[in-house]
């Protein structure tokens, strides 16, 4: 087929080879997920083939920002560094929490960001469960309060889900009692099994 | 013992760096960036322009990942970050250039540093939609692969819709006259 | 070099060299800086001497702020604790009789003192 072929199929398209549709339409049509189903549409052969191409350019333009992605992604590890090294440790800390001093001008504080980390390393030791969010409710920011801490974890097929909850909460326990002077009332596990969706929730143990 | 995060999937990392979670946040740096970026050189026709928009919507994402609803579409949710940035991006440019002319082919030394691609196939792609002229390939990226609407490219470029749908229906016409799929 | 710029910079010195500290920040949010001249740079801050943040009071009494990374191989608390005397004793040989109206210490990161896997990042070390 040579160009002129090409040119005149191509004016052809918007006529009688499209029955009637426009490209424009088609690709509209397509962005609808072909619903509802348009009979005149799908009985067309042209609009069938015209469907076809549309598709399958949004497949290759994927494809190609992936490929290039790739090719490029050694290059790409500079800047994200850079990126990395200036993401605020600020955006998660989250309220003060304190520590106590014999001296009154001496101020001891650690974040509740740098806190959530510690018991997300604790959750995260135990074998088989990954943790997902973290929260500290209660006062913290005040000496003795009352603190309850809040854990979602994931864990692996086949697990004893109670077990783990409870091997989670004894380590959290002695890790904020290690690194913080927090009045940890209780620490709420619930587990969610990965593979079955099967939920263990505090008040199950 | 410390687990690899690189083997969690999107849904637990976002859930991990919206709770302040650095390492978490690197692991979903290093795997969408690179993708980011790529969509971003095509929307905006340069590199530099491009890493400056990713690198802003990252550090952005990184305060903003708590907001987030679903965490297992954090990679969308990145990649529509990147769409609106760029817009922002093309509508300044458009504000601050004294002649329009939306039709004009694409500068012949617009992508130096491109890299030789090793499909054939892609490279067809890759040098027809470098020749887009600029508008056009802005609308085609930002609805074929950014998945914005007609109506969303046209209120955030600031143009009539018909325009950017003017744009979109040359777009399609040279690609699909260009990648010869008729054969 | 101006007193307090000194005592800064004596104090950064202590406070990186105390037992189970790895990072001191900056003094202040660590603040998003220029992309382009940071990725150029490489890293953020290593080399500025003077991170504690120094003030004076209209007594001239002293004000003493910073934030600090620790290692979860120590209890922070005892960390925090060595820190504060580290100051403290910087204080009374520089700053002998001067009023001290507060030392503020904060943690914003405890590292893993044995990390597997993925290394951390984004953090400055301190030499």
């Amino acid at each position: 087929m040579n160009d002129d072929d090409h040119e005149s199929m191509l004016d052809g398209l918007a006529g009688a080879d499209l029955d009637g549709h426009t490209i424009d339409e088609l690709s509209d049509y397509l962005d609808s997920g072909r619903e509802p189903l348009d009979p005149g549409i799908e009985a067309s052969p042209g609009c069938q083939l015209a469907l076809d191409a549309l598709l399958r350019l949004r497949t290759q333009t994927w494809a190609l920002l992936k490929s290039e992605a790739a090719t490029h992604s050694e290059q790409d590890r500079s800047w994200m560094h850079a990126v990395l090294q200036n993401i605020s440790l600020e955006a998660h800390a989250g309220r003060d929490i304190p520590l106590r001093h014999p001296d009154p001008e001496v101020h001891l504080r650690i974040t509740e960001g740098s806190v959530r980390t510690l018991i997300r390393g604790v959750g995260d030791s135990v074998g088989g469960v990954i943790v997902g969010r973290v929260r500290l409710d209660g006062d913290v920011t005040t000496l003795d309060a009352p603190i309850t801490v809040a854990i979602t974890a994931s864990a692996a097929f086949g697990n004893n889900l109670e077990r783990l909850s409870q091997l989670i909460r004894d380590r959290v326990v002695a890790e904020l009692a290690t690194h913080t002077e927090l009045n940890v009332v209780a620490v709420d596990v619930t587990i969610i099994d990965i593979h079955t969706q099967r939920v263990a929730r505090p008040e199950d143990s | 013992m410390k687990r690899s995060l690189e083997v969690l999937p999107d849904g637990i990392l976002a859930e991990r760096a919206a709770d302040g979670d650095a390492t978490a946040f690197e692991v979903l740096v290093f795997r969408h960036g690179s993708l980011m970026r790529a969509y971003a050189v095509r929307v905006l026709g340069n590199q530099s322009e491009a890493e400056d928009v990713v690198q802003d919507v990252l550090i952005q994402a990184w305060g903003q990942l708590d907001r987030l609803n679903d965490p297992n579409a954090v990679k969308s949710w990145l990649m529509r970050m990147v769409s609106n940035r760029a817009i922002d991006r093309i509508r300044r440019r458009r504000e601050h250039s004294e002649i329009e002319d939306w039709n004009a082919p694409a500068p012949s030394h617009q992508s130096p540093e491109r890299v030789v691609e090793v499909r054939m196939q892609m490279s067809a792609l890759a040098s027809v939609l470098d020749r887009l002229p600029a508008m056009q390939r802005e609308c085609w990226m930002l609805k074929e692969t950014g998945g914005l609407s007609y109506v969303e490219i046209a209120e955030s470029l600031g143009v009539p819709t018909s325009t950017v749908r003017g744009q979109l229906a040359r777009a399609r016409q040279t690609v699909l006259r260009e990648m010869e799929v008729w054969r | 070099m101006d007193t307090d710029a000194a005592l800064s910079q004596q104090l950064t010195a202590v406070v990186a060299a105390t037992p189970g500290v790895t990072t001191v920040y900056a003094s202040g949010s660590p603040i998003r800086a220029v992309l382009r001249t940071v990725a150029d740079a490489v890293g953020r801050d290593d080399d500025e001497p003077t991170k504690v943040a120094v003030g004076r009071g209209a007594d001239g009494a002293l004000t003493i702020g910073v934030t600090i990374g620790v290692t979860d191989g120590a209890p922070v608390p005892a960390t925090l604790r060595l820190v504060g005397d580290a100051i403290r004793g910087v204080l009374a040989t520089s700053m002998e009789g001067i009023p001290i109206h507060e030392i503020d210490v904060r943690v914003c990161r405890i590292e893993d003192a044995a990390p597997l896997g993925m290394p951390l990042t984004g953090a400055a070390t301190t030499p």
